[in-house]
């Protein structure tokens, strides 16, 4: 048992959608620094833990734990404030907005004092810092483009910055890799390894095991809502119930 | 006192009855369409014109409550397969938008063909009497309503509950796909909820002729209390909408008891308490 | 829709400039009656554009606005005939009256969803269209205010002829101008298209989408406010029927008309639509009917507005070169 106090505690968490139990007493403790990864078939109730943790979806029973703090009632935005983030599978950008706009929507919040809310012309360094994100992303020369107009892996990359524009202290990343092309992949993984170099601590909610086993310390594994395996990658491998679960699916390949 | 508290209980009953006719094709076109249908009061207003012209016609006050509704819901089965279907790819207020349009146009409508008068429609044979209780009179017609009231709730409930389109419409109702997959011509169902929609609000509108007087604006009045139903009762659930139309029409008709003229102003604020301390209506969720 | 970096930037300023500057000369040769038409043009134009910020920008869909706009009628109206002839004065408690009751109906209709906002906003309305219905004692019921004249301003400027109020009103008119055009190319402009595009993103960036909404909504009331003192002097009178939800579809249809994407628009719109209205009356006695009608081929046919389909045509001409 690890000494230190973990900054996300789940306690029981239950979840249902008519008769179906999305979540199924959900006990969870995170850990500050590193990558931890979430994985478990369709279905699992994957997804829906996200959105409760960050607050889109309220639970039915059950305590969120941040950094000590009950947050299972909070609105999103509270929680975003104190450090809870997430990015969307599907990506959810501001459309018919430019990528320099979607930055800069994603920062005002942080950056612009309230009384600059009416002045035509940004604070320098406000503008200063939206050109920066820009330019660590390589987007400089799109920046004035339409992000529905940009490729999907980009938009994917765009999905992820608008959620760290702000370092949280805690990130969910919701199927990050899916429905990229493996140069694309490779891409995004390298930006989420980048990420948690930087102190933030990653959830990584993820099908693609190949992801996974070369991302994650730990592994969760969620299957009908509720835990059934949780431990380091090697022990996760060699887990008969997740074997079981994930039967023709080859563990072993990463 | 008793007496009186019942007696005016009843006629409570009677006027949430004609706001649950209007508020159930509310929450049956929203539930399926998506759409929250502003023009749903010009069907009630629509069906009272209708009934009243097919009633001069024929003399006859059933053959009126029948066929209102159905040239009504035909009607209106044509509005959406033309004017509605196109704004299905649009967003969402302007499909709104498109039905306050509506609103807008058939209220005029009726101007142009009825006037900007007053209709009401005879006392109905073989209802025009009295009840007595509690040794008061009662209007059998109120009784009838009332009847009228709970044998739509009974109907609705057996046709979604018990019967293969029923079925179909709450599978739609949740699940759209699934529908589309099961074979089902979604674009004729559309058409088909939004006449059922209008024929219950038409009903209304013809049911309420013999005991008020109708003008083209009664759309206004009747959409606005049904808004104020959905917000009490929360969108999308037909039990919300029937219990809440009741609470309505009882607060109504005991707010003209104990605070004459301000009925109305009873009804918004309950609903201002609700908004407030109960968020999502009563009965949340599902049909 | 882009509101900080919008390349068209420049040719919406020069359309509102163009168009003011054409009110401006035409209150030298109007005669009386093109003067209040163009009157009534400029308070919608006031009133459309107020509602803009909240319905073009954060897609928040009102139909309770006409109450906001009756509210300021009558007590601009109420204060003049029963404690001060005061004009200035009349403004300020006009405003002061819209602005609490705007902030009460858009804290109540804010508490839900999208959808329950618009059955909201026109409930409560509806609400204040019963209230000055019923209430005949201060607001005279059906037969509504008379007699609310026209005095001077500062004690020297007389507002009393047409052609004086005309250009009282073209100040009111640039001042609304220039207050939209600060709001909408400014942070907070780009804050509410970002509600209007993703309002669940901007909680995740932090926001409050709710705080913003509610600013929107009271500032889009609080013109509606201006539009409605201007037009009760018009008048010289104020009418239950300025606040009923038919009226509510004046701003709507003008802001679409017009191009509910572009700053413009719903001055354009305005303007097009209080000269559709006046030709439909005098040709037609169902003019109602008509402009029902057309406002059914507006939302399915024009959805970019005329502004809209200008700049499309100017863009595409752009891209051949």
């Amino acid at each position: 048992m690890n000494s230190k106090e973990p900054i996300l505690k789940v306690d029981k968490l239950f979840k249902s959608f008519g008769d179906l139990k999305a979540v199924n007493g959900v006990n969870l403790e995170i850990y500050e620094g590193g990558i931890v990864s979430i994985i478990g078939p369709n279905g699992a109730g994957k997804s829906t833990l996200v959105n409760i943790l960050t607050g889109f979806l309220f639970p039915d029973s059950g305590h969120i734990y941040f950094y000590g703090e009950r947050i299972e009632r909070k609105s999103i935005q509270y929680r975003v404030r104190k450090g809870l983030n997430r990015s969307f599978q599907i990506n959810s950008l501001f459309n018919g907005m430019t990528v320099k706009e979607n930055i800069l929507l994603g920062l005002l919040y942080w950056e612009l004092p309230l009384g600059r809310l009416l002045t035509n012309r940004l604070p320098k360094a406000l503008e200063e810092k939206v050109l920066e994100i820009i330019e660590s992303v390589n987007m400089t020369d799109k920046m004035n483009i339409e992000v529905d107009k940009l490729s999907h892996g980009e938009q994917r990359l765009i999905e992820i910055t608008l959620s760290i524009v702000k370092p949280p202290k805690l990130l969910f990343l919701d199927e990050p890799t899916s429905g990229l092309s493996p140069d694309e992949r490779n891409m995004i993984m390298d930006k989420i390894r980048s990420i948690a170099e930087t102190g933030t601590t990653v959830v990584l909610i993820e099908h693609n095991m190949d992801v996974v086993f070369s991302l994650a310390k730990r592994i969760v594994v969620l299957n009908r809502g509720s835990v059934i395996a949780d431990g380091e990658p090697s022990s996760i491998r060699g887990n008969e119930e997740v074997k079981k679960i994930y039967l023709g699916e080859d563990l072993t390949v990463a | 006192m008793i007496e009186t508290l019942i007696f005016q209980g009843l006629t409570g009953l009677s006027q949430g009855m004609f706001l649950w006719l209007i508020s159930s094709g509310l929450t049956l076109v929203f539930g399926i369409l998506g759409v929250l249908n502003f023009a749903q009061g010009s069907f009630y207003m629509l069906g009272a014109f209708v009934g009243y012209s097919v009633l001069k016609f024929t003399g006859n006050f059933w053959l009126a409550t029948l066929f209102a509704p159905v040239i009504v819901g035909i009607f209106a089965f044509f509005l959406e397969r033309f004017l509605l279907k196109p704004a299905y790819k649009l967003d969402e207020s302007y499909q709104l938008l498109l039905t306050f349009g509506f609103a807008l146009v058939l209220e005029n409508l009726a101007k142009l063909i009825w006037g900007s008068g007053y209709i009401a429609s005879p006392r109905v044979p073989g209802l025009n009497g009295f009840v007595m209780l509690f040794n008061r009179p009662f209007p059998t017609y109120y009784i009838f309503i009332i009847a009228m009231g709970f044998l739509t709730v009974a109907v609705l409930w057996y046709f979604l509950k018990f019967t293969w389109p029923g079925r179909i419409l709450r599978a739609a109702s949740t699940n759209q796909e699934m529908a589309a997959a099961l074979g089902v011509n979604v674009s004729m169902l559309y058409s088909l909820v939004f006449g059922l929609g209008a024929i219950l609000s038409a009903l209304g509108g013809i049911l309420a002729t013999p005991i008020t007087v109708t003008s083209s604006g009664v759309g206004d009045t009747i959409i606005i209390k049904a808004f104020l139903v959905i917000v009490i009762g929360g969108l999308g659930s037909l039990k919300g909408a029937f219990v809440a139309s009741l609470i309505v029409g009882l607060i109504e008709s005991y707010g003209v008891i104990f605070m004459p003229f301000f009925e109305m102003a009873m009804i918004y604020i309950i609903v201002i308490f609700i908004l407030l301390f109960k968020p999502s209506g009563l009965f949340p969720e599902n049909v | 829709m882009k509101a900080v970096f919008d390349p068209f930037e420049s040719f919406e300023k020069f359309l509102v400039i163009v168009i003011i500057l054409g009110y401006f000369v035409a209150g030298f040769f109007a005669h009386k009656f093109l003067s209040f038409i163009l009157i009534k043009a400029m308070v919608l134009s006031i009133f459309a554009m107020g509602y803009s910020i909240l319905f073009a920008r954060t897609g928040y869909l009102s139909f309770g606005h006409a109450a906001f706009f009756a509210v300021s009628a009558y007590s601009a109206g109420l204060f003049v005939l029963h404690i001060k002839n005061s004009m200035l004065l009349a403004l300020v408690v006009a405003l002061l009256f819209t602005l609490v009751v705007s902030a009460i109906i858009g804290f109540l209709s804010l508490l839900r969803s999208k959808i329950y906002f618009a059955m909201l906003t026109l409930a409560f309305g509806m609400g204040i269209y019963t209230i000055i219905w019923e209430w005949e004692s201060l607001t005279g019921g059906d037969d509504g205010l008379i007699g609310i004249n026209r005095s001077s301003l500062f004690g020297s400027i007389s507002l009393v002829p047409i052609n004086h109020y005309y250009f009282f009103a073209l100040v009111l008119l640039i001042l609304t101008a220039i207050s939209i055009y600060f709001i909408v190319y400014s942070p907070l402009g780009l804050i509410l298209n970002g509600i209007k595009e993703n309002e669940t993103r901007m909680r995740y960036a932090g926001f409050s989408p709710k705080i913003y909404s509610f600013l929107a909504f009271v500032i889009s009331g609080l013109f509606a406010g201006v539009a409605g003192y201007i037009d009760v002097f018009l008048e010289n009178s104020a009418s239950p029927v300025m606040a009923h939800w038919s009226e509510s579809a004046l701003p709507i249809f003008a802001v679409l008309l017009g191009g509910i994407e572009s700053f413009s628009g719903p001055m354009v719109g305005a303007l097009l639509l209080t000269l559709l209205i006046t030709f439909l009356q005098t040709v037609s006695s169902e003019w109602k009917l008509w402009y029902g009608l057309i406002f059914i081929v507006v939302i399915l046919g024009l959805r970019g507005g005329i502004v809209g389909f200008v700049k499309s045509k100017l863009k595409g001409r752009g891209g051949e070169q």
